[in-house]
């Protein structure tokens, strides 16, 4: 085992129009982290997560997984990544969990789970279905395989959508505040199989704005402040003893 | 009994429009098939980003749906005929290019196409992009993407409305031989009823019928539509 990080990301920089919304913001997971990105609405922490898998293509900063940079190079539009299968490799490795589950509405549970394996990673159904059924037993909605995402609650959706992200077999999960579009009664069960990865040494990177999740799952966490890491450490430290005012601040929100 | 049924003049009527009925199939049928993937290119290259693509496709979709039915067929026909001399006669084609039944469903691609294009680009415009970002996000292909999220979906979007455009395509077909020559006794329903019109004057009896054949021809259309409509549609049940 090499101690290469899974994640090495470097000084992102990202504007939309004349606005810089990230400034520089860094960010290291090695396996097994459990890495909570927290902050204010429009703190950036949402828009940093999708530059990760160049959902949003940062104008600077850099990209590495597995100590491998994805290259990029300028256009007169902005920058491009140089080549679209290192963009597809990355992806295909570091899944994502949506805040609004973006299921595929017309697909059943069970073609949700493994339609990615099959196109992507060319699994054959068989394959795909077996993977698919493990990862949807393993957060409890596998009896659920041939409904349709209408049919389920929104916690049962966002299930799904995380067996959808681990068929994938990826090195790492990004979540882009997956509870906040739920209702109260619903945030648990995700937050539990979200848990339940975490103790399992799954890779994460959390946006969110539950701060117990924060405090007690993750080993690390960054608060970011207008585009910038105010503060980042051990989530324990950092919630019982906030350095920065900003941080005692939103906490004591 | 059975022999004054059969002799009956609507019986009578429905027998003498059934083979011009199947030269407004043969357009339609014809024009369908090749006019539906068309109109998907346009809508995928009005909706592409790239202007050299978008424009073209723009243009010709406003030229075609911006003009009447009836002046395409004039303009196409004239066309194809100053082209005679210099291209279709050298190439030995002219017997067929000039043909109404090359041209009649020629034009009706074109115009349908412009029109199912405008339909398939409102549908994608409206395409759920949280489930293309899902795609992407899983590390698929532009093509993948397509298959999996953009083309259900558009087609899901835009079926009632191209039902629409599939039944009016077929009623278009009663203009083609208003604008082109018929050639021997290839009419179609327009034309036979307007033929046995002016022997009686009996406007119910021919039109009726005529109009009795498009009815039918529409009813199957929704039906089969309807099926479709259904099955892309079975995750909503």
């Amino acid at each position: 085992m090499s101690n290469t990080p899974i994640l090495e990301i470097t000084n992102i920089h990202k504007r939309f129009g004349d606005l810089e919304v990230l400034h520089g913001i860094s960010l290291t997971a090695e396996k097994g982290d459990v890495i909570s990105l927290i902050g204010s609405s429009g703190s950036g922490k949402s828009t940093f997560l999708r530059c990760i898998n160049l959902l949003e293509m940062p104008e600077q900063g850099e990209i590495a997984l597995d100590g491998k940079n994805i290259d990029f190079k300028n256009i007169k539009s902005g920058r491009i990544a140089t080549d679209e299968n290192q963009v597809k490799n990355l992806r295909s490795r570091i899944s994502m969990v949506f805040q609004q589950f973006n299921l595929w509405s017309h697909l059943t549970i069970l073609q949700n789970v493994t339609e990615a394996p099959m196109r992507v990673q060319g699994l054959s159904r068989a394959e795909a279905e077996e993977i698919g059924m493990a990862f949807l037993e393993k957060v409890g909605i596998a009896q659920k395989a041939d409904s349709y995402p209408s049919s389920l609650s929104g916690g049962q959706q966002q299930r799904v959508a995380i067996a959808r992200a681990l068929a994938m077999r990826p090195e790492a999960i990004l979540f882009d505040e997956p509870t906040s579009a739920l209702d109260p009664e619903l945030v648990g069960e995700v937050l539990g199989v979200m848990r339940k990865l975490a103790e399992e040494g799954t890779t994460m990177i959390v946006v969110t704005h539950e701060m117990d999740f924060a405090r007690d799952v993750s080993n690390k966490a960054l608060f970011l402040h207008q585009g910038k890491i105010e503060e980042s450490g051990v989530p324990l430290e950092m919630f019982n003893s906030p350095k920065t005012e900003r941080l005692q601040q939103f906490l004591s929100n | 009994m059975i022999d004054a049924i059969m002799n009956s003049a609507i019986i009578q009527e429905i027998i003498l429009l059934a083979k011009p009925a199947l030269f407004n199939a043969y357009f339609a049928l014809a024009s369908i098939p090749i006019g539906f993937p068309f109109a998907i290119f346009l809508a995928l290259g009005k909706f592409s980003t790239n202007k050299w693509i978008s424009l073209p496709a723009r243009a010709f979709i406003y030229a075609f749906r911006g003009s009447p039915l009836f002046i395409q067929f004039f303009m196409f026909y004239a066309l194809m005929l100053s082209l005679n001399k210099v291209l279709w006669k050298p190439w030995g084609i002219d017997e067929w290019v000039l043909h109404p039944l090359f041209i009649g469903p020629f034009v009706l691609i074109l115009n349908t196409g412009a029109y199912a294009a405008e339909i398939f680009y409102g549908a994608l415009r409206t395409i759920p992009k949280g489930e293309v970002e899902a795609a992407k996000a899983m590390g698929m292909s532009k093509s993948q993407v397509f298959k999996t999220v953009t083309w259900p979906n558009m087609l899901r979007l835009s079926w009632p409305a191209y039902t629409n455009e599939m039944v009016f395509l077929f009623h278009s077909t009663s203009l083609v031989y208003f604008t082109l020559p018929v050639i021997n006794e290839q009419k179609d329903l327009m034309n036979k009823a307007g033929e046995l019109f002016e022997k009686d004057y009996n406007i119910y009896l021919h039109f009726g019928v005529a109009g009795l054949y498009f009815l039918i021809a529409s009813l199957i259309i929704f039906y089969l539509s309807e099926l479709m409509r259904r099955r892309l549609n079975r995750h909503l049940a």
